[in-house]
């Protein structure tokens, strides 16, 4: 005990960082989405071209490594002389700001159903049940395809869409494992010593959840970057001249014979950057199940 | 009256139950408590695993609501106390430490919380307040900014009592507060129980299954069986002379620490019934060794006003009982 004083406790969270830094998985995912982050932040330093500037001499310049590319244009152009490797980079802006954006969306209402699904449990419970049931017969795509065709086309309107689609994983994990927390004797407890509901919510139960929490906000992240993808591909999300992977993978699709790597390189990063935020949440997954291990 | 900290009358408690087949069922926790404690006293409660012991406790911590009858506390009912009123009165100490501290804050937090929810004083003072009480129930200074992972079960429950006690409340439950400790450490945690007790002139409840630990700390006694307190009275009487032939089943069970005792043959052969099926006339009939028909048919009624007892059949009382019957506590 004598020697114990002079080391400063770990708080179950930075015990949990801790084992985070030894375990590979979040340091290839962490230094993958740093990169990414980086690249996404510094966009225009990192090239000196526009990405929605056209140059139609320079149309179908392949990549560097191939034998006609040239290093003025590392990832080549597309079929109006775009700068590929500018809008990859620019692209990257439109998928992290809709997983993040929408997973604030997304996060805010499935945290707050879930939280009071688990705590009252009752009639809230059955209630907030048909709603997340109701929200599972949706088809996603269907549903975002008919609010688009009604409303029209905008970016807030798919982070709006996707964000008030994706919040039943929340929901969900979030309502079993508030169960699970709420039927410790420490809530109980403090219960006893007068704390009030909200204090018992965010105090005593949403920090004993925030391993889970952060890996569903992993898998929706990547699920939102995924469907944005999905839905610009489609037509329906990102519209020119804004620049975004699924976009410029619809439009490279004529290619896919010729020119395959105009649908390899954005379709590249898609993964990378996907494979990544999964690496992260395993970790995270690993590292705070199950509690108390260090 | 007002010498009274805690009275209860025909205090139930009834869940309701829902079964497979969707019959709706009423299980009957409580069924019809009176009790009464004096200030500064302490009332040991005991009864077997099931036989609404915390039940009774969460009904006095306003945890739950009693379905039936009157909780006073202080001469008031318990429903006319405000959240945080209440909170300063009366406050628990749990049976088990591993799950009644909040695994995500320091043991400063965790003491310092009734202040912090009353919102007493500034963080300063209250974190200062945490330390002295870490000190009063000894815990060593160096721990105070540990986590509950960090720390024993004993030091885990002295945790709990320093957190029960900086809101200087009037009442103390304590719910089984040993059972999840080692032998060694159980008695460390009784003795500061008693010792804080008196220093801190407390009224104290403590609800135990150890027929020892309820002899030695107890002024009185309170025995529970199935929903119902079947005999209750000052501890050295009822350790002495129990009534009810429930007690002195409890009470032959407990082991003398002594080589070559072997468990005695209790007559509890039929099991612990069910409280959504309580037997006919006196619960405990099934079980007992003196029933007849008459127990069957007709519950009896609380007998004796010092030293109650429900039963038809109340056991003499005379000096061989006494002589066969006192618990050996070491």
């Amino acid at each position: 005990m004598a020697n114990s004083t002079n080391i400063a406790p770990l708080s179950p969270g930075q015990l949990a960082f801790r084992r985070a830094l030894r375990h590979g998985g979040f340091w290839t995912g962490g230094l993958i989405i740093l990169v990414i982050v980086l690249a996404a932040i510094f966009a225009p330093l990192l090239t000196p071209y526009d990405p929605a500037l056209q140059d139609l001499t320079q149309r179908y310049i392949p990549p560097v490594w191939s034998e006609k590319g040239t290093w003025d244009h590392i990832l080549g152009t597309d079929n109006l002389g775009r700068d590929y490797f500018a809008r990859v980079l620019y692209g990257t802006r439109i998928s992290l700001g809709i997983g993040l954006l929408t997973l604030l969306i997304s996060g805010t209402i499935g945290v707050s159903l879930g939280i009071a699904a688990g705590y009252w449990g009752g009639w809230p419970d059955l209630v907030i049940n048909f709603l997340i049931t109701i929200r599972l017969t949706l088809p996603v795509v269907l549903v975002a395809l008919v609010v688009v065709a009604l409303i029209g086309n905008s970016l807030t309107l798919l982070v709006l869409v996707i964000g008030l689609l994706l919040w039943d994983r929340f929901a969900i994990v979030v309502r079993s494992a508030t169960q699970q927390v709420a039927s410790r004797e420490y809530i109980t407890s403090a219960r006893a010593i007068g704390s009030s509901t909200p204090r018992i919510l965010f105090r005593e139960i949403l920090p004993n959840i925030t391993g889970p929490l952060i890996v569903v906000a992993s898998i929706e992240i990547a699920h939102a970057i995924l469907l944005e993808a999905a839905l610009s591909f489609l037509g329906l999300g990102v519209q020119p001249p804004q620049v975004s992977w699924g976009l410029m993978v619809a439009e490279a699709k004529s290619q896919l014979m010729f020119r395959p790597w105009m649908i390899a390189i954005p379709g590249a990063a898609l993964v990378l950057l996907i494979f990544a935020i999964n690496l992260v949440g395993d970790t995270v997954r690993d590292v705070t199940t199950p509690e108390g291990k260090a | 009256m007002t010498s009274d900290a805690l009275i209860m009358r025909g205090v139930t408690r009834d869940y309701p139950v829902g079964t497979a087949f969707g019959r709706k069922q009423t299980l009957r926790a409580l069924r019809g408590i009176d009790l009464t404690v004096g200030k500064g006293r302490t009332l040991g409660l005991v009864g077997e695993s099931g036989c609404g012991k915390s039940t009774l406790a969460k009904i006095l911590l306003g945890v739950e609501q009693a379905s039936s009858g009157e909780v006073l506390v202080e001469g008031r009912p318990i429903s006319g106390y405000g959240r945080l009123e209440r909170a300063g009165l009366i406050q628990p100490v749990f049976q088990d430490p591993y799950s009644s501290l909040n695994p995500r804050m320091t043991v400063e937090t965790l003491i310092a919380a009734p202040l912090a929810v009353r919102g007493i004083g500034d963080s300063a003072l209250r974190r200062r307040r945490a330390r002295e009480m870490a000190a009063l129930v000894g815990l060593p200074d160096h721990l105070v900014s540990s986590y509950p992972s960090q720390l024993s079960g004993g030091q885990r429950q002295r945790v709990a009592i320093a957190r029960a006690l900086i809101g200087e409340p009037r009442i103390l439950i304590c719910d089984e507060p040993t059972s999840a400790l080692d032998v060694s450490v159980q008695s460390q945690i009784l003795n500061l129980l008693h010792r804080l007790k008196s220093e801190l002139d407390l009224t104290m409840i403590l609800i135990s299954h150890n027929l020892a630990v309820v002899h030695h700390l107890a002024d009185e006694v309170a025995v529970m069986y199935l929903g119902q307190i079947v005999e209750s009275g000052p501890s050295a009487e009822v350790f002495a002379r129990p009534r009810h032939p429930y007690t002195e089943a409890l009470l032959k069970a407990v082991l003398p620490p002594r080589a070559g005792v072997r468990l005695p043959e209790l007559g509890l052969e039929a099991e612990f019934p069910s409280p959504l099926r309580p037997p006919s006339g006196c619960a405990f009939h099934p079980r007992c060794r003196v029933a007849d028909g008459l127990c069957a048919e007709r519950a009896p009624e609380r007998d004796g006003t010092n030293h109650s007892f429900r039963c038809h059949h109340p056991l003499g009382g005379g000096d061989q009982a006494a002589a066969m019957t006192t618990p050996e506590t070491a």
